[in-house]
Parts: C-alpha cells; structure tokens; sequence
C-alpha cells in the first residue's frame, strides 16, 4: 500500500517554525522523500500554452496546493504576530473596563481631544475648523520628508553625483509646494474666518 | 534536511542571464542619455513648478483683493499652458524623428520611450490642449474660481505620461496614483453643487478601491518573479521551467492577472466595472467629463495593451476570456442602457462603454491584424469623442450662459447653428458606423479580422448593438432638425469665438471622412503593434 506522507511534511515543517531544533525528527524526514512529494514523472521544461488545455494539467494544480502549503510555512510567524496582536489588544482593552468603574469621571477626561479645543457640539456630523486638518497634512508631508533625508544624510559619502541632485530636486519640489500654500493662505489662521464672513469662500 | 521547495534558485540560470546581459546591460547604471529622453517631461515638470511659483506670487499678500486678482491671472496660467503643451508635442515628434523603430529603456529599466509610447502620449496632449482651449470660458465664468486648472491639466497629462512610458509595474502604479489625485481635485472643481460633490466623494472611493485592485496584482507579480520589471517578467514566463520555480505559483499566477485586469478594466469603465461611470460623468463638470472620456482612457488603453500583449502575452489564456465577456457584456450594456437616457452625459457613459466593447474585440482575438483594426478604431474614437465635445462644451444658452443637460435641448439646433450641426451629424453617423464614414470602417476591420479568428459571437453581438445603437444616435439628429422647438425656452447657440476653432471642426470633419481612406493610418498602426505590443520582438 502506498501510503501518502505529504501531510505529515507540512506538519513537522510547522513545527519546525515553533521549535528550533527538528534535528531529532530526521529518521521521520526520510520516510518522505522528493519522489513521494513529485508522485508523477514530471518533464524538465513544459509549453505554457499547453497546461490550460490538456487532461494532464489538473496534476499541475494539485501540485500547486501542496507548495500553497509552503507559504502557509513561511509566513506562519506572521500569522502568530496576528494572533498575538488580537490576544494583546483584546487583553489591553478588556482587563481596563473590570477595573474602571470606580473611576473619577471628569469632563477634560472624558473629551476627545488633549489639545484643549473644545468641541462644538459632538465629535461626529458636526462642524470641524478645517485648519487642523491642514495644518496636519502640512506636518504629515514633511514628517515623511525627514524621514527620507536621515538615511540620504547616513549614506552622503557613497552616493555619487545623481543621489545627492535627486534628493536637491525632491527639496525644490517639496518648497515649491510648501511656497504655493504659504502664499495662497493655508497657514492663515485669522483670515479664514474673514472670508468666511465676507462669503468668498 | 527539510525539503524545501524554494530551495530551488529563484534567480535566472547562467544562460538566461548570458542571453539577458545584452538588454540588462541598459539597467545598470543611469547615465546622460536618460535625462535626454524624458526631456518632454522635464519641460512639463518645470512648467507646472513655475505655474505653482506664479500662483503663490499672485497672491502674496492674504488680502480680499487677491479674489479680484485671479481673473487676472487666469488668462496668462491658460496661455503659459497651452504654449508648454504645444512645445512638449514639438519635443515628442522630434523624439519619434530621432528614435525611430528604437527602443530605449531609461532609469534602470523603469520606463521605456518608443514610437509607440510617444504617439499616445502625443494624442493626450492634443486632446488635453484642445480640451483646455474649450473649458477656459467654463473657468473664468464660473463662481468659483480655481485659477490651478491649467495647472492640473498639466499635471494630469505629466503623470499619464509617465503611465504611458511604464515598463516597470511600480512605475505604473505611480502615474496612476498621480492622475488619481488631480482628478479626485478636479471632479470637485464645481463642490457647492451637489451632484458634483457626490460624484466626486464616490470616484474617490472607487478609485482607491479598484487601486487597491492594481497594487494586490503588483503584489503578487512580486511574489512570483521576486521582481515587477516587464523584461524580467517577460523572459521569465516564455521561459518557464521547474527551475524556475514558476509551475508551482500557477495558481497565483491567476491572482495576479484577474487583479491587475479588473483594476484596470474599472479605469476603462469597462463591463464589469463600469457602473460608476454614468453616474460620475453625469455629476462631475463638463469639461471634466471630457477628461474622462478622452486622455485618461487612451492612456490607460494604451498601457493596457502593453501589459497584456507584451508582458502577460504568454498569459494569454488566463486574461482572455474576461475580456472576451467584457466586451460582449458591455457592448450590450451600453446599447441597452442608452436608449432610454434622458441626460446627455449619462448618454455619452454608455456610449462609451459600448465603445470600449468594440475595442477589446480585437484584443481577444489577438492577432495582428485585430490589434491594428483596434488601434484603427482607437484612433478613431479619438476623433469622434473630441468632435463632439469640441460641440458639446461650447454650447450654451444666449441669456443665462446655461449648458446642456438634457437630450431635448438639441431642440431647434440646426436653425440656430446650421453649419456646426453637420458636422455633429457627421461626427454622430460615424460613431454609430454609416458607410461612407470612419467609424464604419473601424467597425468592419474588427468584425472582419474577429471573423476570420472564427470569433463568430463577437462578431454577431457587435452587429447587433451597433444596429441598435444607430437608433439612439439617429434620434439625436431627429431632435436637432425635425423637433419643434419649446415655447419659453432659451436658444442654444454655440460660442465657437475666432477663425481657428471652425478650422479645428473643418480638421475633424477631414478626419472622420478620410482617416481611414489614408495608407499613413494602416503603416503607423501596423509599426505600432509591430514596435511595442508584438511580444518578444524587442529581446
């Protein structure tokens, strides 16, 4: 009877990513060897046009699945991190609502923004000074250009002539950008509700 | 000891590298010759970067006097503009004079220049320059007025430049991303009125959504090649060995292709997800639906068709039949959703979804013949949709400046405007496939070589909805000139100013008449697919 041990592979293969040390399954390893995995005679080099059409294509596919289980393999660890983070947040936020209840409730508390602004009225459907969220982008798009010239900066002494230009464009494009919103008032803070009133905007 | 199936090597062999090296010998190293190629972009990169100086300096004091400024302004940003587009077309025909049949990869394998990116980008910049010239008037008479118009128009034609010249998936997915967010600006140009705004917050969504759709595809192109350059991709899938490594990703293999595919059929409005397109067309501003229909779609066409029939072209089987279905489905869907419309814009979605039926037909029967009667046919929609929108924009009402919405304001167009509605007649009679006109012939090349494939439904279907298509077209003339006009009603009158917008018409009626009488049509599209699209000729 042959017996099929594909599935006892990707089984140690998964234990493998949780314990280091498989040495001690190699007896076990040699029960299923390459010749059991590839179970039909394959040709070294196939037409691509062929493979959809042909009886013998579903060999192919059935393959695939077990190399499929390969990447499960691979990224299992990442899979562990998922399920680590579900446990972690789910601890992180359930074990608080247990011991909050005798909690001093304030109103600075309980707002949603630390920044001191006071809501309007409630924090959705409501209207919201459009300033912050600029302000925000602003920051935002020159947040991400720092972290582009830190490693710019580290690696200064290998680049040649192309590495330095390229980031000096980037920096006249970022000014030329940063130059247009200064002049068209979007760091105005006063004036917005000028216009506002005067219903130009 | 563990057997591992990717202990294979995922690079090349030594012979595939050895047979590579002469090509890749270009990706090495970036050099003068590659800043001289994206010349025509350079020039419309700094153009955009003056035109955003020139805006600030316009406004430099925040003061109220700056909003009676910008009708100042305006006019110079639409003249600088236009003269940067008319030189950057100047540049890419001397880029085809020097280039010729070659092909020249620049920045490491990252985009490519040949005639064939060259001539569709020079067809989006005629159509972005004619379409500015048309919806200046919209601008500066328009309550709200977005003096960086001009400026966004360049912008759109800089990055579908870029799409246009991709050969690398990346590169491609930043001009799509880039266009996107001019767009996304520019369909809320007119945002107090409601239908614009809500056309607007729904292309965002869509669009990121069917984005999503190109990025996965990216995605998983890189998990089987461990690259997304087109030449790697190309010689890996026409050489496909087990050592490779490639037969056991079959699956994602099909992953990759329905991702890439569907992310660019809902750019393309095609079948099916084309859903959004009468809906947005119908809310966002005229000119704006001129976009749409004209420089984004023949830039996405055309980056299309390299993708398929160049990179994916041994993937043939895989993408075929989804285009196979699309252009079946949305030929039908455009014809049936047509002939009840009411609106002119939502009239022109569904025609062009139906026109972009007949478009994939010869890119499912894949023979070279069938992808010249597309490009034949592409050509020709070009031509036909910028006749009719040169008509269309310009038209308004004599006291209220108003412009057209509805089907039955062509009422007793052709008293007003005699001259203008034949050629509308013209220009509707070819898209609806008379004889002695253009898109007649674009029609019958694709049935012809879709027939001799032996693609008898394409063939039949495509028969049938241009038959009833005619309906909806012929009911339009009806309108014009056999309708009685409204009692307490406006006039419509076109605005067509000065000698060179009738010179413009003359060119398009020339065109729609006698494109397709001219050898120059059948050699150029002939080198087109011979140049770019035929796979493998390059390597």
């Amino acid at each position: 009877v042959r017996t099929n041990y594909n599935f006892l592979w990707l089984f140690f293969s998964l234990l493998e990513q949780v314990i280091p040390s498989t040495k001690n399954y190699d007896i076990i390893f040699n029960l299923y060897d390459k010749k059991h995995f590839f179970f039909f005679g394959f040709p070294l080099k196939i037409s691509f046009s062929s493979l959809y059409i042909k009886i013998e294509s579903w060999i192919y596919i059935f393959n695939s699945v077990y190399v499929l289980n390969d990447y499960v393999v691979q990224y299992f660890k990442i899979f562990i991190m998922f399920v680590l983070i579900f446990l972690i947040t789910n601890v992180m936020f359930g074990v608080p609502y247990f011991f909050s209840f005798t909690a001093i409730k304030e109103k600075e508390k309980l707002g949603q923004y630390e920044c001191g602004f006071q809501p309007f009225d409630e924090a959705t459907r409501y209207p919201f000074d459009i300033q912050f969220y600029v302000v925000g982008i602003l920051f935002l798009i020159f947040d991400v250009e720092i972290a582009l010239l830190f490693p710019w900066v580290y690696t200064l002494h290998l680049l040649t002539w192309l590495g330095f230009y390229v980031m000096m464009l980037f920096l006249i494009i970022l000014t030329v950008g940063f130059f247009y919103e200064w002049h068209r008032g979007a760091l105005a803070w006063s004036h917005i509700n000028l216009l506002v009133t005067k219903k130009v905007i | 000891m563990l057997f591992n199936i990717n202990s294979f090597n995922n690079s090349l062999n030594v012979f595939q590298v050895n047979c590579c090296e002469s090509k890749i010998a270009n990706f090495q190293k970036i050099s003068y010759s590659d800043f001289l190629g994206i010349t025509p972009e350079i020039f419309l990169g700094s153009s955009i970067l003056i035109g955003f100086i020139l805006i600030g300096l316009s406004n430099f004091a925040p003061n109220i006097k700056i909003f009676e400024q910008k009708k100042h302004i305006t006019p110079v940003l639409c003249k600088f503009v236009e003269i940067s587009l008319i030189w950057s077309i100047f540049i890419f025909f001397l880029q085809l004079f020097f280039l010729g049949l070659n092909s020249q990869f620049l920045f490491t394998g990252y985009t490519i220049i040949d005639l064939y990116s060259t001539v569709i980008k020079i067809s989006v910049n005629v159509t972005v320059f004619f379409l500015l010239k048309l919806s200046k008037n919209y601008v500066m008479k328009h309550p709200r007025h977005l003096m960086e118009y001009p400026i966004l128009l360049l912008l759109l034609t800089f990055f579908l430049g870029i799409l246009v010249s991709a050969y690398n998936l990346l590169t491609a997915f930043l001009a799509i991303v880039g266009f996107s967010l001019t767009i996304y600006v520019l369909l809320l140009y007119d945002s107090f009125n409601h239908s614009s705004r809500e056309a607007g917050i729904k292309y965002f969504y869509l669009s990121t959504f069917s984005s999503g759709l190109i990025i996965s595809g990216i995605f998983f192109s890189y998990i089987i090649f461990h690259n997304t350059n087109f030449l790697f991709i190309t010689w890996q899938l026409h050489n496909w060995t087990w050592f490779n490594n490639l037969p056991h990703k079959i699956l994602l293999f099909h992953f990759m292709v329905y991702f890439l595919t569907f992310g660019f059929l809902f750019k393309l409005a095609a079948f099916p997800c084309h859903l959004w397109a009468p809906e947005i067309y119908d809310g966002s501003p005229h000119p704006i639906t001129a976009l749409f229909v004209l420089p984004i779609k023949i830039a996405t066409l055309g980056f299309f068709l390299r993708l398929l029939n160049y990179t994916f072209s041994d993937l043939y089987q895989s993408w075929n039949y989804i285009l196979w279905f699309s252009s079946i489905l949305s030929m039908l869907w455009g014809c049936i959703g047509a002939l009840n419309e009411a609106r002119i814009k939502r009239f022109i979605a569904y025609s062009s979804i139906n026109q972009m039926g007949f478009l994939f037909i010869g890119i499912v029967c894949g023979t070279f013949e069938s992808l010249r009667a597309t490009f034949i046919y592409l050509f020709l929609y070009i031509i036909m949709n910028l006749g009719f929108f040169i008509l269309f924009l310009t038209t308004k009402e004599n006291i209220t400046r108003r412009a057209l919405t509805y089907l039955t304001d062509f009422n007793d167009y052709a008293q007003k405007n005699y001259f203008y509605t034949v050629t509308f007649v013209i220009i509707l009679f070819s898209m609806a496939g008379i004889p002695p006109l253009g898109g007649f012939f674009g029609k019958y090349y694709l049935f012809l070589h879709s027939f001799e494939v032996g693609q008898f439904s394409l063939v039949i279907i495509g028969m049938v909805t241009s038959v009833v298509s005619t309906y909806y077209y012929l009911r339009i003339i009806k309108v014009m000139w056999f309708e009685k006009p409204i009692p307490d009603r406006f006039i419509f009158k076109t605005n067509l100013k000065g000698s060179m917008f009738n010179i413009y018409i003359l060119i398009e009626c020339i065109l729609v008449l006698f494109f397709v009488w001219s050898p120059w049509t059948f050699i150029l599209s002939n080198i087109l697919i011979g140049v770019a699209i035929h796979p493998l000729t390059s390597i």
